[in-house]
């Protein structure tokens, strides 16, 4: 069996340690008199090192879950570990990125990279050179000392990666960060991810739309569902890594996607009846 | 008023307010044949020339006051006076109206002492006052600082908390993944992002700071471009009041054009291209 469903998929899986862990995390929103709920009783494990990625219909808490996780809103219930400690706010042991790159116009690309080195106090010289790095990394050593409106959609999104991975954080958070991209530019940005996820190995959490990009990219695929947002299926994706662009071609990769769309659909259907 | 911060590449709104080689000919043809005729007027003698001197009687006067204020003379000593007001009442109320803004920005308790007040004193004639600050900071170019100081103030502080407040979420929940404290937010994005806003405001308040010490100086004064002008209104000379007129106006607008001109250098990313 190519795609091992749920009970076994639950757990990170093998001798890994949990990064991340969300116990029975509820988030209501307040919005005037009523409360809405965006997430129910959500747990999940992720274990150090592996690659998760949220899928789910739109506005089925995603973003909201991401941002728990981020020490960036508070749960309403339930509690947040991260790398074992209990969370308390956002932490510089976490990257995030956004759906939007989110550069600042009044800085070179460089000074964008550097950002989190100034915020945290850091020695900026010292980082220049792991930043120039990071640059030529994504392709983009040119271009360091050029501003972000002289770059395209793609170029500017590898620019937030590289903001995003400057500190060495053990954790990224990334919402949907290459939807804005047409197909083209999309596949490319996954390739370089992982490519570079490869040598680091961070722990990830990625949210998508996109089934092929989820499967393509993770270890585990956890497939939401809306209103309230609740857990409908995890999947656990067993494609050999590296995986490169050849294998976006594989039948290994067509049948998980495959596999995938179907806890999706079957989430839907159950919605809907 | 939402300061434009895109990197839009052809922001059309730019180009359209951008003044063509035609409009200019067209715009410089109709102001000389403006001229032309009011001269006509003036010298078939339809009007008194205590009403309305003729553009050439205006332009002599206004050629002896620039020659007085080159080679030195009482015209310098009170271009310079009025000059001296409007930039010390403009950095005074800019300054103040910055660093209050800021504060109201920042701090929801300061915002709440002070937004009624500020709110009811940005609606009061501040031109009214100029009176009582003639008694309160005396007849020299205090009060005509003050009173320039005080109408420059509003348009600063208000662009500054609009600016403020209007900062893209993005950018401040990018602050907040990176545990950023308050000033640095400030520091590294708010205030940056806020330049538009507190550029336009820095051009509101220059013009503004112009009218405050003319004001100042028609209430009272010994010295300055505007006693010039209550004194030749005295002498029934109308065409040196004109003359001034155009000085007063020639100062403002080169006043203006230097903030522009700061404006375009350092905000070089609000310009479609670098
Ligand atoms: N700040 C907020 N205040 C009130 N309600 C909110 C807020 N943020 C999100 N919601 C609501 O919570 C629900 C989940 O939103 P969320 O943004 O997490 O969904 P999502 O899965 O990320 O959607 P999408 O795929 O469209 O990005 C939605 O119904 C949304 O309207
Ligand atoms: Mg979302």
């Amino acid at each position: 069996m190519l795609v091992a469903l749920d009970a076994q998929a639950q757990a990170p899986g093998k001798e890994r340690a949990a990064a991340i862990e969300v116990d029975s995390v509820s988030k209501r929103y307040r919005l005037g008199e009523e409360t809405l709920a965006a997430l129910e009783d959500i747990s999940l494990v992720v274990g150090e090192g592996e690659f998760v990625s949220l899928i789910g219909p739109s506005g089925c808490g995603k973003s909201t879950l991401l941002n728990v996780v981020a020490g960036l809103v508070p749960a309403t219930l339930g509690r947040v570990r991260v790398l074992g400690n209990d969370m308390t706010g956002p932490s510089r042991r976490i990257g995030m990125m956004f759906q939007s790159p989110v550069l600042l116009p009044w800085r070179t690309n460089l000074d964008n990279v550097l950002l989190p080195v100034e915020v945290f106090g850091l020695d900026r010289r010292k980082s220049a050179t792991r930043a120039r790095e990071l640059l030529q990394l994504v392709g983009l050593a040119a271009f360091a000392d050029r501003y972000p409106m002289e770059l395209s959609g793609g170029m500017q999104q590898r620019v937030a990666i590289c903001r995003m991975l400057l500190c060495d954080p053990a954790i990224l958070l990334m919402d949907e960060p290459f939807a804005a991209l047409d197909e083209m530019s999309r596949e490319f940005m996954n390739v370089e991810l992982l490519r570079i996820w490869e040598a680091l190995r961070s722990t990830v959490l990625f949210v998508t739309h996109n089934i092929g990009e989820a499967v393509f990219l993770s270890d585990r695929v956890i497939v939401m569902s809306a209103r309230p947002g609740r857990i409908a299926r995890v999947v656990r994706v067993e494609l050999p890594r590296p995986r490169t662009k050849a294998t976006l071609s594989s039948d290994t990769f067509f049948h998980q996607v495959t596999a995938v769309r179907k806890a999706f659909d079957e989430t839907a259907d159950r919605i809907a009846s | 008023m939402k300061p434009q911060t895109g990197s839009l590449p052809d922001a059309p709104g730019r180009d359209a307010a951008r003044l063509g080689r035609r409009d200019v000919v067209v715009a410089l043809v109709c102001g000389a044949l403006l001229l032309v005729g009011w001269e006509a007027v003036c010298r078939a003698g339809f009007v008194s020339r205590l009403v309305l001197p003729a553009p050439s009687a205006i332009a002599v006067e206004l050629w002896s006051a620039v020659r007085e204020i080159v080679v030195g003379g009482p015209m310098r000593t009170h271009a310079l006076t009025t000059i001296y007001e409007i930039l010390a009442g403009f950095g005074l109320g800019v300054g103040l109206g910055f660093v209050l803004g800021v504060l109201i920005s920042e701090i929801p308790a300061a915002r709440r002492v002070a937004m009624p007040w500020l709110i009811a004193l940005n609606a009061a004639p501040k031109i009214a006052l100029a009176p009582l600050l003639l008694v309160w900071f005396g007849f020299g170019i205090g009060s005509k600082i003050v009173m320039a100081a005080l109408i420059a103030f509003f348009p600063l502080l208000i662009n500054v908390v609009s600016g403020l407040s209007q900062v893209e979420e993005a950018k401040l929940k990018l602050m907040r993944s990176l545990a950023a404290s308050r000033t640095m937010t400030l520091a590294k994005v708010k205030l940056p992002d806020a330049m538009p806003a507190i550029f336009a405001g820095l051009k509101t308040a220059i013009v503004l700071a112009v009218v405050g010490a003319v004001v100042g100086e028609f209430v009272g004064a010994e010295s300055g471009l505007g006693y010039v002008i209550k004194q030749s209104e005295f002498q029934l000379d109308v065409a040196q009041t004109f003359a001034v007129i155009v000085l007063l106006s020639i100062i403002g607008i080169a006043f203006f054009y230097a903030i522009e001109f700061i404006e375009r250098r350092a905000l070089f990313w609000t310009r479609p291209h670098p």
